[in-house]
């Protein structure tokens, strides 16, 4: 069933392609090869005989990352009411000022500042601003790279979170979990690679777009695991089967599928999907125990305020992708925040409510997180990844109120561990925070930048579709941000 | 895959044209939706028993059923569908709501609950395959479903429908000659 029975095994494209460019590419393929390039590109699910489709695979170079947690600040936390320090702007709230926005409200060239609502102290040795939103993750400043002049290519919710969770603003493009799953496989084989786990108020907007596998396989698509009862879809049998039921089902279906086989030894599909059956019966197990917190001690629940009520949802799922981690998942994205409005960071009406209720969430866990992967000498390995799809703007949307509207020119994220230096912050904004200054980044760099750690070459992981070898940074070489990379 | 399901027990609702319909989707399915529930119908039964293509796409909520046997991106066009083999099909084959619900009309529609065992076994696999069940199978299906109905919390009614889910899970279903 891999194979394609179609244009003699290849696309059209693929076929016209192969055709035109055949001797020339040949011959470029073989040289680029020899130096290791395409290693896991050229793994092109047409041609291989099965195995497993996530069996891990050789990374391009040496990694200096084997897992990513991406916690996704979703609707868009404000920068400058966070870590991206605005001395400036104090006492000069109200004031009307000229400067340029663009978000949900559209094109504006002047407003009314909202000065930051919160009070900036400088924490760790590296002596890094924070405001009081984030006491707990201000302890390991000296582990973070701040990155606080990202760019994006749109102010919007919907293109702006695929354009972050795929590299462009159109839907249909894989996912960067699914790019990794694909160039590097799963370690472990009883867990998909690539996990999210979702805001109890909802999904964000586009839902499964957002950890959509494109035009890749589904094999690769990120797979929903719920912190309560069986982790992933149809996993667990009907509740009212006894438990050994499952197990007598599968070996009468194998008996009946191994007697079918032998007069068809040469069909690899049919014993590929025997071993399928296998998995799946694996993964039965395994899934529920990644999820099950039950052999955590009190003091890791407690560290990641999972026993209080505030912080419990984000907690447990912090801890689970401590778990998952463990594991081998190569790529778990959780998110903060769902559904629409104050049910996520996108404070339009009230700055401070809005904030105060997600920072409260998830700043303990976060540090948390930070705190038990160094404490247990994971974090070297792993990269967490902190950040929304885009950051908020220095004046007020309306005429009354503290509300934000979108800011897509300039915004911060964090990263720390898998080989990321800490203690640093690249980058700037203006000083309003209005857009980015030094250094501009673009989410293509955070991107380039995590696949690198990852031991991929951001630039020669590619995926042939639509008569073009397709990559997540795009068809124009992006460097990644080599300024943060220990 | 889906197709073939409901024709072999025989719900399968054959008229063409007309609106397309709403899968039954679970609650966790529709949890990662910004709006759960938005923008997803209801459609009566003999609705959904018509043929795959005419289940509604609506492009941020794939049924998952379709999706794990390759159903394309809706965004793209689709030079080549693939067709991978992965867990992910094997558990909503043997665990879904979907194949569990027609696997008891399955064994309905051959009257499974009031012949011998292995007048089961011919039955499901006549209408499975359409050819006579071998001895080995009628062997096989027997122990199974003796095994199935003498375990507790499995009366034989829900044991012959567990028969018939194994039936329709053998690669002979999947893979024709």
């Amino acid at each position: 069933m891999t194979k394609r029975d179609n244009f003699c095994g290849r696309t059209r494209r693929e076929f016209l392609w192969q055709t035109g460019g055949g001797f020339g590419a040949a011959a470029m393929a073989s040289m680029l090869g020899a130096d290791g390039f395409f290693n896991s590109a050229a793994a092109s699910e047409s041609d291989t005989p099965f195995i497993n489709p996530l069996a891990a695979k050789p990374p391009h170079f040496a990694p200096k990352a084997k897992s990513v947690i991406f916690l996704f600040m979703y609707g868009g936390p404000s920068h400058i009411d966070t870590f991206d320090y605005k001395p400036n702007m104090i006492g000069m709230d109200g004031k009307t000022v000229d400067v340029k926005t663009f978000g949900r409200g559209g094109h504006k060239s002047g407003g009314r500042i909202v000065e930051p609502r919160w009070k900036f102290k400088q924490h760790g040795e590296c002596g890094k601003w924070v405001s009081s939103l984030f006491p707990n993750v201000a302890n390991h400043v000296d582990d973070i790279a701040f990155l606080h002049s990202m760019t994006a290519d749109s102010p919007i919710h919907g293109s702006a979170m695929l354009m972050m969770n795929s590299g462009r603003i159109l839907s249909g493009n894989p996912a960067m979990g699914s790019w990794l799953t694909y160039g590097l496989g799963s370690v472990n084989e009883n867990l998909p690679g690539f996990v999210v786990m979702l805001d109890p108020s909802g999904g964000p907007i586009s839902g499964a777009k957002n950890w959509s596998s494109g035009y890749m396989p589904a094999t690769y698509q990120g797979n929903v695991f719920r912190a309560e009862g069986a982790p992933i879809l149809d996993l667990a049998p009907p509740s009212d089967l006894p438990e050994g039921v499952q197990r007598q089902l599968i070996d009468s279906i194998q008996k009946a599928n191994n007697r079918h086989l032998i007069t068809r030894e040469s069909n690899s599909d049919l014993s590929s999907r025997i071993a399928s059956y296998e998995l799946a019966y694996k993964m039965q197990s395994a899934a529920p125990e990644a999820v099950d917190l039950s052999s955590e001690d009190e003091k890791t629940i407690a560290m990641y305020g999972a026993d209080q009520d505030k912080t419990r949802d984000f907690g447990k799922r912090c801890i689970i992708a401590r778990r998952l981690v463990e594991r081998g998942v190569r790529f778990i994205q959780l998110y903060s925040g769902g559904a629409h409005n104050d049910h996520n960071w996108d404070a339009h009406g009230n700055l401070e409510d809005n904030h105060n209720k997600h920072a409260g969430a998830t700043d303990k866990p976060v540090a948390a997180l930070l705190a038990d992967l160094k404490q247990r000498g994971m974090l070297d390995e792993t990269l967490v990844v902190w950040g929304g799809e885009f950051g908020r703007q220095p004046t007020a949307e309306y005429a009354e109120g503290s509300g934000r509207d979108h800011n897509a020119y300039g915004f911060t994220m964090f990263m720390a561990g898998g080989g990321i230096k800490g203690g640093i912050s690249h980058g700037t904004t203006d000083e309003l925070g209005a857009q980015a200054a030094e250094n501009p980044l673009h989410v293509k760099n955070l991107h380039a930048t995590i696949l690198h750690q990852m031991g991929l070459d951001p630039n020669h992981l590619s995926y042939f579709y639509s008569g073009l070898e397709q990559k997540l940074v795009g068809v124009e070489h992006v460097e990644p941000i080599h300024e943060i990379i220990a | 895959m889906r197709d073939s399901i409901l024709a072999v027990n025989g719900s399968l609702n054959p008229s063409v044209y007309g609106p397309s319909f709403y899968e039954k989707l679970s609650a966790e399915v529709l949890a990662g939706q910004s709006r759960p529930g938005q923008g997803w119908g209801d459609s009566p039964e003999e609705q959904r028993n018509r043929r795959s293509i005419y289940i509604h796409v609506k492009r941020s909520l794939l049924t998952p059923l379709l999706t794990a046997f390759d159903f394309p991106d809706p965004d793209l066009t689709c030079e080549a569908r693939f067709a991978t083999l992965q867990p992910g099909q094997a558990l909503s084959l043997l665990n879904s709501d979907f194949i569990h619900a027609q696997a008891a009309k399955f064994a309905k529609s051959i009257d499974a609950a009031s012949v011998e065992n292995d007048e089961v076994v011919r039955r499901a696999i006549k209408a499975a395959y359409a050819r006579p069940a071998t001895e080995a199978e009628i062997a096989d299906g027997d122990v199974l479903i003796k095994k199935l109905a003498s375990t507790d919390g499995i009366t034989r009614e829900r044991a012959v429908s567990l028969y018939c889910l194994t039936v329709m899970n053998w690669n002979e279903f999947l893979f024709v000659d």
